[in-house]
């Protein structure tokens, strides 16, 4: 059950209430932002990826059934949703293999961005997207295991045993990179 | 592995230690994981300044958005996109007829919504495009993750993000962001990070009049060889397989040219800094019309700072450049465009910076405080 707050947010959001909508996007665009930027290559697609997060929830606003589901736990899926879309059209446009070599160290001068390491962003494209999402919630998000839980709509049992294994293919990956860097 | 296995972890997980009851066989395995959750909680910070940076912008688009009653801004992931669709068109060789088409299309269904001031923007300037465009201010904002403002454009209203780290400059001198006021014309490059939004890396203030806003509102013509005009906007695909100038004829007509790359290359080798020069639209090449210089290029009109020379040197991002007037540091950023032959690794800048020792480049950026040239544009010329 929702904190009634929480309910008379959602219910406002489903009539479309513009106050509704502002806070919404308050709350969760950072956390949207960092759940797709972990995925994906430039902050520019992240920010456009999760623009559309919002805009397609607020389209599809009477579609949410506000009973017992987070509406951060919608956001999510939809993310979830657009990133796997947008990286098969990265596919099926042959960029995604620039991913890494977009990575750099950022040592050299002030004015790069700062990027992930290397490493890590080649050794998670490995993951399965199941993986993905449990680090992102769990280690970028900081959330809980019973957070994620409710999020990924997994036992908490599930969700520490994905971690695990998760953590597990992240680290030989990363290890693989690193031979090979 | 088992639950216990599971428990363990959760437990190191939470207090950044291993559990005294573990194996030493467990053990091992737990300090390799922990090791792992460590390097993805590292990269929380940058995260989470980016997602700041970000904010802003992403923050007006969807107030527009919801001011618009949603719907047509935002096309489902399932949906046909309509600027996928242009881009696709382009590749794919669908002719200008058909893209002319597209964006009359555009223009009629803009036209009917509140976002008419968008029309060319949904054509000519794509998310991760890198732009070069120049407007008036209409307002500012400060905020935490830098100064937003908002430019009236030949594409319409854009706002502009100026995060910390961008270049501004106003003549040769750096200037302060917080110097922006409306009614101030600015020279802005950056990176289109959605529909009618840059995030800019430089910016150039001016006390030049933007040239006034064209007399056929948001109508735009079919680009044909032989139309001469001055250029108005520029944008490259993130991927560098295509570019979009806008022109604007002595008579005012506006011509959105969906423009060859190598054509580009060889524009901006000559004048990085490509809005206010004066091209005329050459036949259809392989990856879209040519673009030509008309006259010669006075350097006085090159508005972003723009050097010629050949690299001498390539340390991790920074180039050393010989110029006629000595050497010049430059700067590589993530979001430099290095136009090469066959364009195809324009996306990959770092990479190919360690490959132009020895090459003739011309670059367009902004002034960093240290002295350096931070570069938005650079042009290499050669095969």
């Amino acid at each position: 059950m929702l904190p009634a707050s929480a309910g008379d947010l959602a219910r406002r959001a489903a009539a479309r209430d513009a106050a509704a909508w502002s806070q919404l996007f308050e709350d969760h665009y950072r956390r949207i932002y960092a759940f797709i930027r972990f995925r994906l290559r430039g902050a520019a697609e992240a920010e456009d990826i999760a623009s559309q997060v919002f805009e397609v929830a607020f389209n599809r606003a009477e579609s949410f059934d506000y009973r017992g589901v987070p509406i951060e736990a919608w956001l999510m899926g939809i993310a979830r949703n657009l990133v796997r879309d947008h990286v098969k059209k990265l596919g099926r446009r042959g960029t995604s293999e620039e991913l890494a070599d977009t990575m750099s160290d950022p040592a050299g001068d002030a004015t790069l961005q700062v990027d992930m390491r290397r490493d890590l962003s080649v050794a998670m494209r490995v993951l399965t997207d199941d993986q993905q999402t449990v680090l992102s919630l769990r280690f970028l998000l900081d959330k809980s295991v019973s957070e994620t839980a409710v999020l990924m709509a997994r036992s908490e049992d599930a969700v520490k045993n994905l971690q695990r294994r998760a953590l597990a293919s992240l680290r030989r990956a990363m290890e693989a990179a690193e031979r090979t860097a | 592995m088992s639950d216990r296995f599971d428990e363990l972890l959760d437990r190191a997980l939470g207090s950044g230690e291993i559990p005294s009851d573990a194996t030493p066989g467990e053990r091992a395995e737990l300090e390799a994981l922990l090791g792992a959750a460590g390097a993805l909680r590292a990269t929380t910070g940058d995260l989470s300044a980016e997602a700041s940076a970000s904010l802003p912008v992403a923050r007006a688009r969807f107030e527009r958005f919801v001011a618009g009653g949603g719907n047509l801004a935002s096309a489902p992931s399932s949906a046909p996109n309509v600027r996928w669709w242009h881009r696709r068109s382009q590749r794919t060789g669908v002719g200008a007829g058909l893209v002319l088409a597209a964006v009359l299309a555009i223009a009629v269904i803009a036209g009917m919504r509140p976002f008419a001031r968008n029309v060319e923007t949904a054509a000519a300037v794509e998310a991760g495009d890198f732009v070069q465009l120049e407007g008036t201010v209409e307002s500012t904002e400060s905020t935490g993750e830098g100064a937003l403002i908002r430019l009236t454009t030949a594409l319409g209203e854009f706002d502009v993000l100026i995060p910390a780290d961008a270049s501004v400059s106003e003549g040769t001198e750096p200037a302060d962001a917080t110097t922006i006021m409306p009614g101030r014309t600015v020279l802005f490059a950056g990176t289109a990070s959605g529909e009618a939004r840059v995030i800019a890396s430089t910016v150039t203030l001016s006390d030049r009049a933007t040239p006034p806003p064209d007399g056929n509102g948001d109508e735009v013509s079919e680009a044909r060889a032989g139309v001469q005009g001055t250029v108005r906007s520029f944008a490259l695909a993130d991927d560098g397989t295509h570019a979009r100038v806008l022109i604007v004829t002595d008579g005012g007509e506006r011509v959105l040219v969906s423009a060859d790359p190598s054509a580009i290359r060889t524009v901006a080798a000559a004048a990085p800094s490509l809005i206010g020069l004066r091209v005329e639209v050459g036949e259809r090449l392989r990856g879209g019309f040519g673009i030509v210089l008309v006259g010669e290029v006075d350097p006085r009109e090159q508005r972003f700072v723009t050097i010629s020379g050949t690299v001498t040197g390539v340390e991790r991002n920074l180039l050393i450049v010989a110029t006629q007037r000595g050497d010049v540091m430059v700067a590589v950023r993530t979001g430099t465009r290095i136009l090469l032959a066959g364009g195809e690794e324009v996306g990959r800048p770092l990479v190919v910076a360690q490959r132009l020792e020895g090459r003739v480049i011309s670059v367009s950026g902004g002034l960093t405080r240290d002295g350096r040239i931070a570069a938005d544009l650079i042009a290499v010329s050669g095969p």
